[in-house]
């Protein structure tokens, strides 16, 4: 969900973005992160653990707990709180590690 | 290989400032920033900063970044900013490695200051890995930043400036706040801000803690239950809350890393790990300074303050040495003493304000049944002025300590209304008695939407948040001076002159 009013601050969207989320087509803006974008369409669920597998979502927001980290266009460990939304983007939750090849 | 002169790591509000003090004494500074944008935290605060002038006190945060910025692009060639760039190193020669959009880039400064911040503590109970459950801050991120609700119902789970400004937060974006819960029997935060979000109907109840998190994907309830000292729970206290979304709120770490890394002395004060500093901010380590919450967490105002000293002795380090730089350092070191000294600074607690308490900041009937005066709700020692310093009639006394109690004297006072517009705490409102036989007139700070509208009927709420009776409101002030606090003017039966404090719109 967004914030539509607010009795301090103004929210300057950029143009609307589309991008692929796990094999769906998602809206998003440009200038904001691709987890902004998944959190406004209430996609919460980001990546899940190493050996329980269990859910990962946000913490927090600002690139150091890497609890966002997703597979974005291809490369694993991207964190996505922190990375920008890009129009066409492909974004899918992150199972396992990741591999570097 | 780049040289610079002074390198400074973190763009909040001690990287800023830091920046501007060098740059003022002459030396030329690159700054780096991870995140996309300067200004740190202060980007995402959207309440009026405590302090004095000098911290730039009654300014909303985000505007106070804006300022800043501002100010160091007057500086043109002297100052490169890098923002998406992360330190990734500090090496023995003096090289310092970043990452800059892939590319891997190598620095040699002659100073450093590192102003890197602090992150958010985590709290330990089962399931606290579900999705919707947030630092605080992140909170704060995704709807001040980009303008994203969290969820439709949260717990905020710590009572410090953060959880309860981040509370109000939450609310005036249109979260409901279920509760807020302390481990302890007195809050950490600014009894100010918990003043704002009680009236709107939150309870803080005090000496609970979370036993669990309950949900499958994500958060949809969560147990709290009692605690007898702070640790220990006691069975049997159990309640169960519906929510989707839980922000922890239970303090920062300072992000030290670089300075373990660069050599600097470390240890343990305040529950943290910090850099052993001199009088002039410099680690062991000569050349490398630190500012802000990496040198131990406190308010924005401090860091602001510790980034100035820093920026001032990296530059005379350099051979900079600004003109007045004794009378500046002087200035800075009273001024962070002055900060430090009131009860936030010096985490002395006091407990949640009662109304006998606030029955003292009314003066006496028959001055309030003579016309418009101003009631003061300030019953803590914290470093803030601006109710003294902005009142036109000087009814205020001047505050010789910076953490001073208000004292007004209210046969000067008019009733303006200008100390509500600026008071940090929204802890000022008018009460005029002389309005009618029955009915007074309030002057409240209310900074919801929908506003209300002259002529509307409201329902009247005491501190609590509790509904006591309808009201009239008579007007809605809302000049470009009082920058985003509206006053509204409510005619409110003289029954309720010590209970009224709030307005809550619709029909329920």
């Amino acid at each position: 969900m967004r914030i539509e009013e607010h009795p301090i601050l103004k929210f300057e969207r950029g143009p609307k973005v589309k991008f692929m989320f796990d094999g769906v087509e998602y809206e998003g803006f440009e200038g904001e992160t691709i987890a902004a974008a998944l959190h406004a369409a209430d996609v919460k669920v980001l990546a899940e653990s190493l050996f329980k597998h269990r859910p990962r979502g946000l913490f927090c927001a600002i690139g150091n707990c890497s609890s966002c980290l997703m597979v974005v266009n291809g490369e694993p460990n991207v964190r996505t709180c922190t990375t920008d939304l890009e129009e066409g983007m492909i974004v899918e939750t992150q199972r396992g590690k990741g591999d570097i090849l | 290989m780049k040289t610079v002169d002074l390198l400074v790591i973190g763009g909040g509000p001690a990287g800023l400032c830091a920046t501007i003090s060098a740059l003022k004494s002459g030396a030329n500074v690159l700054l780096v920033e991870r995140d996309k944008k300067l200004g740190g935290q202060l980007v995402k605060q959207t309440h009026m900063f405590f302090g004095s002038e000098k911290q730039y006190a009654a300014t909303r945060g985000f505007n106070i970044g804006e300022i800043l910025l501002e100010e160091i692009a007057g500086y043109g060639d002297q100052v490169e900013i890098m923002e998406n760039t992360t330190v990734l190193g500090l090496y023995e020669d003096g090289v310092i490695t970043l990452e800059h959009k892939n590319e891997y880039i190598k620095i040699k400064p002659k100073s450093i200051i590192l102003s890197t911040g602090a992150s958010e503590k985590f709290s330990a109970f089962p399931n606290n890995d579900l999705p919707g459950i947030y630092g605080a801050g992140a909170v704060q991120t995704l709807m001040n930043v980009y303008g994203v609700l969290p969820g439709k119902r949260a717990l905020m789970v710590g009572a410090g400036n953060i959880g309860l400004i981040v509370a109000y937060q939450l609310m005036q974006a249109g979260v409901e706040v279920a509760a807020v819960i302390h481990h302890s029997g007195k809050i950490g935060g600014y009894h100010v801000h918990a003043s704002k979000i009680q009236r709107m109907g939150v309870p803080i109840i005090l000496n609970h803690s979370i036993k669990e998190a309950i949900g499958k994907d994500k958060v949809e309830q969560v147990v709290i239950w009692e605690m007898a000292d702070r640790k220990t729970p006691i069975p049997g206290t159990e309640k169960v809350l519906d929510v989707d979304t839980v922000c922890i709120s239970v303090g920062l770490t300072p992000l030290v890393d670089l300075l373990a890394q660069a050599g600097a002395e470390m240890e343990y004060a305040h529950g943290s790990f910090v850099a052993v500093t001199d009088e002039t901010s410099q680690t062991t380590v000569p050349g490398i300074y630190v500012a802000g919450d990496a040198a131990g967490v406190e308010e924005a105002s401090m860091a602001m303050v510790e980034g100035y000293l820093a920026g001032l002795s990296a530059a005379n380090f350099l051979g900079y040495k600004h003109e007045n730089y004794d009378e500046l350092r002087a200035d800075y070191l009273a001024q962070l003493e002055e900060l430090r000294f009131g009860d936030g600074g010096e985490k002395k607690r006091m407990d949640l304000v009662t109304e006998e308490t606030v029955r003292t900041a009314f003066p006496s009937i028959e001055r309030i049944n003579q016309g418009p005066v101003a009631i003061v709700e300030c019953f803590q020692k914290i470093p803030c002025n601006p109710c003294s310093t902005s009142c036109p009639r000087n009814a205020f006394d001047e505050m010789i300590d910076i953490n001073d109690l208000p004292v007004i004297d209210t046969d000067v006072c008019n009733g303006c209304t200008i100390c509500v517009s600026k008071c940090p705490g929204m802890a000022i409102m008018v009460v005029d008695g002389s309005y009618s036989e029955d009915e007074a007139v309030f002057k409240i700070p209310y900074e919801f939407l929908p506003l209300p509208k002259a002529g509307d009927i409201v329902r009247g709420l005491n501190r609590s948040g509790e509904y006591i009776t309808d009201v009239k409101v008579l007007r809605v002030a809302n000049p470009k001076s009082f920058d985003k606090t509206p006053i509204i003017s409510c005619a409110v039966n003289k029954d309720f002159l010590y209970e009224f404090r709030n307005i809550e719109l619709g029909d329920e």
